[in-house]
Formats: C-alpha cells, sequence, structure tokens
C-alpha cells in the first residue's frame, strides 16, 4: 500500500446513537441505541473491505451512514480528503455520482412498477438529464449485457425475476453511473449458493474491469474471505479487529474473531464436521444498554479485570492490523 | 439465463395490468361497470337525441301517466316536463359533479398526503393537523361558509364537495407514504441522487395509487350523495336547475300525488350508488391483495 | 458426530418412513409437482438432514408430513409414523398426533409463537391439551423445559412475551415448546437460518443432545451444508424435488458422486478456494416444480449427457446404506 495516497473513504470516530421513544418532557433523557459507537478506519482506491458481524453490531447501519443515507449522530467522514457535506443536500446529491450501494433484499430495492429498464436508467437520468432517451437506453443495455441480463428482458417487471437476477438489476444500476465505491449490504444472503457463487464472480470481474472499491457488508465469513483485501470485525457498534483478510482468518487476534471463525461449521478432510466448541456464553448484549469498558465482556472467556476499560486500539503484524484488546 | 429467454416469449406484466385481469374475473364488477357506462349514456346522450328538454312544459299533456310508446315514455309532472328527460339531465349534474370532483379531489389528496408521509417531521405533522381540524368540523357548517363566501352557485357546490371528500384519501395517501418511505427502493432512489420531489412523483404517488383507485370510487359514490344530499336540503344545485338531489327534494313534497316524481330519480340514483359500491369492491379485491 | 451411521430399514426400527413420496400443487396438467419419488427412513435418536435449495421442495415434504399442506397440495405415497400410515389422515386424528408424537419447528420463531400472549400460557396450553396436566403441574413442567432448553432464569423468564425474547432464546422457546410432549419425532425447517452463527452453533448443539438423551429422531430441513455435516448422521440431497443422493453424511460430503453436490462444492467459496478467483458457479438457476422428462439437474449440469435429459434416473445403491440418482454414476465416477 502506497502510503501516501489519499484515502477514498476516511472515517474518524463515527458514531450513530438513536433515540429510543420520545421523552414524554423535553428535560427527560431517552435510551439511546448505540448502533454504531465510534468506528475508524480508511478505505483506499480500488481496495476491497469487508465488514464483519453479527445482526446488531452495527454494520448495515455504518454502510448507510457511510452515504450519508442517515446523518451521523458525531464523528467524521472525508470523500477523498474532503468532509462529506450534509445529507439531503444538493452538493450530497452531486457527490452520489461516486459512491453507490447493493442492498440485500434484491427485490425489495427495486420498485415493483417500473420496467427494469427504467430502474437502471433512473440514475442516468437523475445526474445526465441532457441526454436524450436512446443514449439512456443504449448504456442501459449496454449495463445489462455487462451484468449477464438478456436484452429482451428490458420491458419486464422486476416480480418476473428470480433473486439472483434481481440483484444483479441492483448490480446494473449502481454500476451504470461509473462510481468508485459500491457498498455492498449483504447482497449475497438472501441468495441460494449457486447463485451467490455467480454474483460473487460478478461483483470480482467488475470490481477488475472498472477499478471499483468495494466495502462488502456480510455475516458469512467464507464470501467476504474471498472477495476482500481487508476485513474489520465489528461487534456492538466498535471495531474489534482489522487487517489484511489472509492474516485475520489464519491469524485471528481478538477473542470475538477467533470465535467467529470456529463458530462457522467447518468441513474436515475425512468429511466430518463437529459442532464447534466456542469458548462463549450467552448472546450478545442489547446496543441499548452496552457494557462499559470493552463490550465483548459479557461473553468473553478471557476477560479479566482490566477489561472493564475501553479496549486500547493496538497495532499488530507489522503496522498492517489493530486489535481492540487489553489480552492481544 | 436460459429460463429467462423462455419467460421473455410472456408479457411484460405490469402490476397494473394483472390488477386489471383479476378485476375483469369479477363478474359482479364487471356487470356493475357496465351498467354504470350505460346509465352514463344515458344521461349525456338520450337528452340530446329527443327533441325537447327537462325544462320544457308540454301544456298538452300535464301529469300524463307512464305509457312507453309515446311521446313521453315515464309520463310528465304537473307542468308538463317530461320525467325521463329531467331524470336524465339530472343525472349529468349529479354524475358530473360525482366524477369530477372524486378526480379532483383524488389528485389533490394523493398529492398532499404523499408528500406529507414522505417528508415526515413537522411538515407532516403540521398538514396532517390541518386535515384533522377540518375533519373535525361539521360539514354543513363547511358549506353554508363556502355558499356565503363564494355565492350558492354550482362552482360553490363543487368545492364545499371537494372539501368534504379529500380529507379521508389524503390521510391514506399519507399512510401510503409512510410505508413506502422506509422501503429499499426509495432508499436506493435516495442514493441515487434523486431529489425528494421527483422521489415523490416517480416513486411514491405511482406506487400509492393502488390504494387510491380503490379509493376513488368510493369518492364518486361520496360526491354524488353528498351532491344529492346537499341539493335536498336545498343547500346545492339551485332551480332552474336540476339535480338527482333536487328531483328526490320535489317527488317527497309530492309524494302522496305523485309518486313518480320520488321513484324514479330515487331509483337512478340507487342504481349508480349499487354499481359503485361493487365496483369499489371488486377495485378493492384487484388492487389491494393485502385484503384477499 | 456419532461415529455409526444407523441404517434404518422400513419396519419395526424406523419411527418414520417414507416410501415414494410425492407432492403435488393443483391438479391436471397445470398442476404442479413439487417433489417426487421421495424414500427416507430414520430411526430412534437419529438426525437426518435434507438438504436443497429454494425451489427443491424441502419445506414441502415437512409441511406435507405434519399434514399443513395447502389446500390444493396433494401428497401421495406412504408416509409411517412408527407404522402407522399417517398420509393424508382426517384432520381430526392429524391434530392429536401433532404437537404430540410429532413437532415442527420453524424458520421464524415468531410465527409459531403468538405475540400476545406470555410464552408460559403457551406451553401450558399445549401440555393441559395433550397431556392433560393441571395449570399447577404445567407450570413447573414448563419451567422445567425452558431450563432443559438452557434459557437461563427460566422461572422469571417464563412469563414474559415473545417479543422480549432474542431471536435465539425465541428459537429455544419453540424447541422447548415442540418437545412438551415428548414427541418421537421432531422436524425442523430451516430452525437456524435466521440466526447468527454464534447462535446456531449453540442451537446444534441443543438438537444434538435432544436426540441423544431423548431418542427423539430428527428430521432437520436446510439449504447449509455446514449445519448437515455438524449435525446428521445422515443426509439426503433435494434438487427440484426429485433426490438426488443419499446416505451418511460423512461419506457425502467426503466423496461426493452426484454433479450438483460437487458443483455445490465448487461453487462455495471457503473450502480451499484460492481468494480473489473465480469460483465455479452453477449456471442458470433453479426453477420450482413442473418435471420435465429427464434428470432434474439436467439443464444446469455440467456433465449432462442426452440420457439425462430424457430419461429420469432412479436412485441406485452406491455402497454401504448410500444411493445415487445419476445416470453418470456406473461410468466414470470415482467411489
Amino acid at each position: 500500500m502506497t502510503g501516501d495516497e489519499t484515502p477514498l473513504l476516511s472515517v474518524r470516530d463515527l458514531k450513530m446513537h438513536f433515540p429510543v421513544g420520545k421523552p414524554l418532557l423535553p428535560e427527560m433523557r431517552v435510551p439511546m441505541l448505540r448502533a454504531v459507537d465510534g468506528i475508524s478506519f480508511d478505505l483506499m482506491p480500488g481496495e476491497a473491505l469487508g465488514i464483519v458481524g453479527e445482526s446488531g453490531c452495527g454494520k448495515s447501519t455504518l454502510g448507510r451512514a457511510l452515504l450519508n443515507l442517515q446523518p451521523a449522530t458525531a464523528g467524521e467522514i472525508r470523500w477523498q480528503g474532503e468532509k462529506l457535506p450534509p445529507a439531503g443536500s444538493a452538493s450530497m446529491r452531486e457527490m452520489r455520482r461516486h459512491m453507490q450501494i447493493i442492498f440485500q433484499d434484491p427485490l425489495a430495492s427495486l420498485d415493483p412498477h417500473l420496467t427494469i429498464e427504467r430502474i437502471i436508467g433512473l440514475p442516468l437520468r437523475t445526474f445526465q438529464p441532457e441526454l436524450s432517451a436512446a443514449d439512456v437506453r443504449r448504456q442501459v443495455h449496454q449495463m445489462m449485457e455487462r451484468v449477464g441480463l438478456p436484452l429482451s428482458a428490458a420491458q419486464l417487471f422486476p416480480h418476473q425475476f428470480s433473486g439472483g437476477q434481481c440483484q444483479r438489476i441492483g448490480i446494473a444500476r449502481a454500476l451504470i453511473l461509473r462510481p468508485k465505491l459500491i457498498i455492498c449490504d449483504e447482497p449475497t444472503s438472501a441468495l441460494d449458493v449457486s447463485v451467490q457463487a455467480q454474483i460473487i464472480n460478478l461483483l470480482l470481474e467488475l470490481r477488475r474491469d472498472y477499478g471499483l472499491s468495494l466495502l462488502f457488508i456480510s455475516h458469512n465469513l467464507a464470501v467476504v474471505r474471498h472477495l476482500c483485501d481487508r476485513v474489520m470485525v465489528l461487534y456492538l457498534g466498535q471495531m474489534m479487529e482489522i487487517g489484511p483478510a489472509d492474516d485475520l482468518f489464519a491469524n485471528p487476534r481478538h477473542p470475538y474473531t477467533r470465535s467467529l471463525l470456529a463458530a462457522a461449521p467447518r468441513i474436515a478432510a475425512d468429511g466430518t464436521a463437529s459442532l464447534p466448541d466456542l469458548g462463549l456464553q450467552g448472546e450478545p448484549p442489547s446496543p441499548l444498554d452496552p457494557p462499559k469498558g470493552c463490550p465483548f465482556i459479557t461473553r468473553c472467556a478471557q476477560a479479566a479485570t482490566e477489561c472493564n476499560q475501553p479496549a486500547p486500539l493496538k497495532w499488530a503484524h507489522g503496522n498492517q492490523s489493530q486489535v481492540a484488546c487489553h489480552l492481544a | 439465463m436460459t429460463d429467462l429467454a423462455q419467460d421473455v416469449a410472456a408479457l411484460a406484466v405490469s402490476p397494473a395490468r394483472a390488477a386489471l385481469r383479476r378485476f375483469r374475473r369479477n363478474g359482479l364488477a364487471v356487470v356493475s361497470t357496465f351498467l354504470l357506462l350505460l346509465i352514463c349514456l344515458a344521461c349525456f346522450v338520450v337528452p340530446w337525441v329527443l327533441p325537447f328538454s327537462g325544462a320544457d312544459a308540454d301544456f298538452a299533456n300535464l301529469s300524463a301517466p307512464m305509457d312507453l310508446f309515446s311521446a313521453h315514455p315515464f309520463g310528465t309532472d304537473d307542468l308538463g316536463r317530461d320525467l325521463l328527460v329531467r331524470v336524465l339531465e339530472g343525472g349529468q349534474v349529479s354524475l358530473m359533479l360525482g366524477i369530477f370532483g372524486a378526480v379532483v379531489a383524488v389528485i389533490v389528496s394523493v398529492s398532499y398526503g404523499a408528500t406529507a408521509g414522505y417528508v415526515g417531521g413537522k411538515v407532516d405533522m403540521l398538514m396532517m393537523r390541518t386535515v384533522d381540524v377540518m375533519l373535525s368540523t361539521p360539514f354543513m357548517f363547511l358549506v353554508i361558509l363556502i355558499n356565503v363566501m363564494l355565492g350558492q352557485t354550482n362552482a360553490s357546490l363543487f368545492v364545499a364537495v371537494i372539501i368534504g371528500l379529500w380529507l379521508t384519501p389524503a390521510m391514506i395517501a399519507r399512510a401510503q407514504a409512510v410505508r413506502l418511505r422506509n422501503q429499499e427502493f426509495i432508499l436506493a432512489a435516495q442514493a441515487g441522487g434523486m431529489t425528494g420531489g421527483r422521489i415523490i412523483r416517480t416513486h411514491v404517488i405511482p406506487n400509492s395509487l393502488n390504494v387510491v383507485i380503490v379509493y376513488s370510487s368510493l369518492l364518486v359514490l361520496e360526491a354524488i350523495l353528498a351532491e344529492s344530499f346537499l341539493s335536498f336540503l336545498g343547500l346545492g344545485v339551485q332551480p332552474p336547475n336540476a339535480s338527482w338531489g333536487t328531483l328526490i327534494s320535489e317527488g317527497a313534497q309530492q309524494l302522496e300525488t305523485d309518486a313518480r316524481l320520488l321513484l324514479l330519480p330515487g331509483a337512478l340514483l340507487t342504481l349508480t350508488l349499487l354499481c359503485l359500491n361493487y365496483i369499489t369492491d371488486g377495485l378493492r379485491d384487484a388492487f389491494d391483495p393485502n385484503d384477499r | 458426530m456419532p461415529s455409526t451411521p444407523m441404517i434404518a430399514d422400513a419396519g419395526g426400527e424406523s419411527v418414520l418412513a417414507l416410501r415414494d413420496f410425492a407432492v403435488r400443487f393443483g391438479a391436471g396438467p397445470q398442476g404442479l409437482q413439487v417433489v417426487e419419488g421421495v424414500d427416507l427412513a430414520i430411526g430412534r435418536g437419529e438426525i437426518m438432514g435434507i438438504v436443497g435449495e429454494s425451489g427443491s421442495g424441502k419445506s414441502q415434504i415437512l409441511l406435507a408430513i405434519m399434514g399443513l399442506l395447502a389446500s390444493n397440495g396433494r401428497a401421495s405415497g406412504s408416509v409411517k409414523l412408527a407404522d402407522r400410515e399417517i398420509l393424508n389422515l382426517p384432520n381430526r386424528e392429524m391434530d392429536q398426533i401433532r404437537g404430540g408424537e410429532m413437532a415442527m419447528i420453524f424458520q421464524d420463531p415468531m410465527t409459531s409463537l403468538t405475540p400476545h400472549l406470555r410464552i408460559g400460557r403457551q406451553l401450558e396450553e399445549i401440555l393441559a391439551a395433550h397431556r392433560g396436566m393441571s395449570r399447577k403441574a404445567a407450570h413447573a413442567e414448563a419451567i422445567r423445559m425452558l431450563e432443559l432448553v438452557q434459557i437461563p432464569d427460566a422461572r422469571r423468564r417464563i412469563d414474559l412475551f415473545p417479543h422480549e425474547f432474542s431471536g435465539g432464546m425465541r428459537q429455544r422457546v419453540m424447541i422447548a415448546m415442540a418437545l412438551l410432549c415428548r414427541p418421537a419425532l421432531l422436524l425442523a425447517d430451516e430452525p437456524t437460518t435466521a440466526l447468527d452463527v454464534t447462535v446456531q452453533a449453540q442451537i446444534l448443539k441443543l438438537l444434538a443432545g435432544i436426540a441423544r438423551d431423548f431418542g427423539t429422531a430428527i428430521l432437520i430441513v436446510t439449504h447449509d451444508f455446514g449445519v448437515v455435516a455438524s449435525l446428521c448422521q445422515r443426509v439426503t440431497v433435494l434438487y427440484g424435488g426429485a433426490v438426488m443422493e443419499s446416505g451418511p453424511t460423512a461419506d457425502i460430503v467426503r466423496r461426493p458422486a452426484h454433479p450438483y453436490r460437487k458443483g455445490l462444492i465448487a461453487a462455495m467459496p471457503d473450502l480451499g478456494h484460492p481468494p480473489g478467483t473465480a469460483l465455479q458457479a452453477i449456471p442458470g438457476q433453479a426453477k420450482p416444480g413442473g418435471f420435465r422428462p429427464g434428470c432434474a439437474f439436467a439443464a444446469r449440469c455440467a456433465s449432462c449427457e442426452p440420457l439425462c435429459r430424457s430419461d429420469r434416473p432412479v436412485l441406485q445403491t452406491a455402497g454401504a446404506g448410500r444411493t445415487i440418482a445419476c445416470h453418470l454414476t456406473g461410468v466414470a465416477h470415482d467411489w
């Protein structure tokens, strides 16, 4: 990694706290849902960063916050060195052509009463209203071919497609503006294994051909390992570990990372798989009331007294990885 | 991908077309639509064709009885006016007011409600509280107010009916918009850089229409009923113009002497409302699958 | 994982036996055949998995066994619960069996828990209906069952509403509900799909414990081969409503013979695949139902021959306790 390249995305101490319910009186305090609680990282151009964690860790909220689809409570997001304009402003809308998103539920992200030709073409028409209808159609068709959709299907409606095809439509729509970054919010979680592989292959090709940066959010470690250069592990809105993918999977340093890797059923060479022994007790605490100090303290088998303090971020692996753990 | 190639032989089936197909399969709704069209046709075409109008008095034939083969198939009233033509001409006013009133009410309420629902926050609250205030004001009071302000013309009746009518559909449209704004394709549109106004026009309103369409035929029914009611009370259409409401009012006064004066417009009004009712049912079954 | 794969045989040994089981929706030529020709048998304390993707008809098998198919669905063949034919029994008799001898747990626990009743009440109702227990006895038994499925602080939690539990806990409550009447057979429809990986591991352990300690036979339906590999002694692979392969899990995982299973392995990213390279995806996607002549997998199979398209392969024995439905297995394959 060249040290003096400007990161594409630069996040510092990002926090997204949501009030739960409304106070009866303005002075009353209301419990806050701390979905994202202080995350910092850099994304370099052309890099694929995976974000893994279980439900409730805040990864989807993080994805939406990065696009300023939800304004951050605190912290800073910089795009190519410049702070992001306020959410909802015209300048933020202008920037959206560079950063796009594909969603977990492929069908839900498509407007049911529009043809897919219109759906894919809408971003074009938004940003380049001067284009003629024929031009738009030509670009839409080009993109359809690129993602593997037959041109004859252009006039069909979303509900007439399967999940994998709907995801391709979503990818075509995200790609048509040639963005620099695509945030993938669990795009393969709702798909069958065989279709998942098709989508993964497509993302690999497109990343290569268009030089895309990807932020790949998923709970499926295997897929993340396959696609991403670096991986970040989230728990309760905080970053537990981040590092190059091979290193993270080969030498997990954080107890939570180790548990995650151990929990995924693995099939050994002789065909057996044993039920994993996790060293994990209980379930994740509620993001409404996270533990002070290290959030993993309630379930960590190695929890010590110093873990009642917030965990420090330590460097490892020759300054390429970071771990948030007292005991690492 | 090969499977899709086979599917392409199938026509693109938009949700709207699928819904229309479902509507066509509902026998009662189709018959009612047909009947309604017939009534509209009759009201607008027949008086045009016949040589006399509802205001013409045929002094030779005062209070003529029903005789389907005479010049006055349904007889005349005590002023010599042909009853059939009078009822049909009255239908013109009622139907036009009903249909146009409903159309305008739909346009106003959907735009208002979709905007309020999508924007949310204080704007939404303000807009909906206004609706609440208007809903709690007695309808008669509003009508009288409008009549005083605009004079008692057909136009003021039109305005009054719309004002009474648009409130509930606006709340429904707003509820739809609130439901839609959390859906992922709206989020995708925002991520695609669309402004709020464009999102409302391109995504929110068209996807709210299915619920509103169901409601719109009910609106026609309510508009016609409202107009009839107001005219019956004397607050609506003024003589010499006639509508079903005024005719029913006059007929009620002369019930003992000549029942036809009440029964004829009454029957036609009832038939129209019945048809609209079944059409509403059919539309609801067709467009709102959750209710099935 | 238990070491001896049990080869259950039709007849006295098995808790559940399906023979030539098929499910069809609608009648006549427009009907949709979603499952065809399924044979399987599960013995006491055994865990069997049915693996398939969407459109394979796997959920329909469970629903049909329970007698819960949609009104236009027809199941045919033979379904024997401990030697008693239960296919197409009248509803009244099925009501007695369901929840009693045979219970089912679902992917989404919220669907089988009534949201506005406390779970204690829901559990007690079942005990009262099936085992005729009094309120007090039922309450005690319910608490005992909740503790069995490792819900902490069961005495207090029994008075909570379903939405006050987390996903994993709700799933445990559902398992507790299913076990109240000590069923001989437990059917599980994707029980861990909606759960996080760490919670999934705990639930799988729980199910293994239930089979071991109570001798309950478990039939689990899933699309996740990892779940099957870690939990089930035997597995049936389903594609397009037809059985592709069946046999001891270790065997099928270690030496996949059917092209579908091989294709799936090649398509999954974690088994030794160098990252960043293209996976061997199986082209196309599954079309639900609609049996065409020939093998159900023919349209997407890399090794498809003309015979595969015209003739439906029959399940043939292929080694100890293992069957496979493929025309090509006798020819070139290496098991």
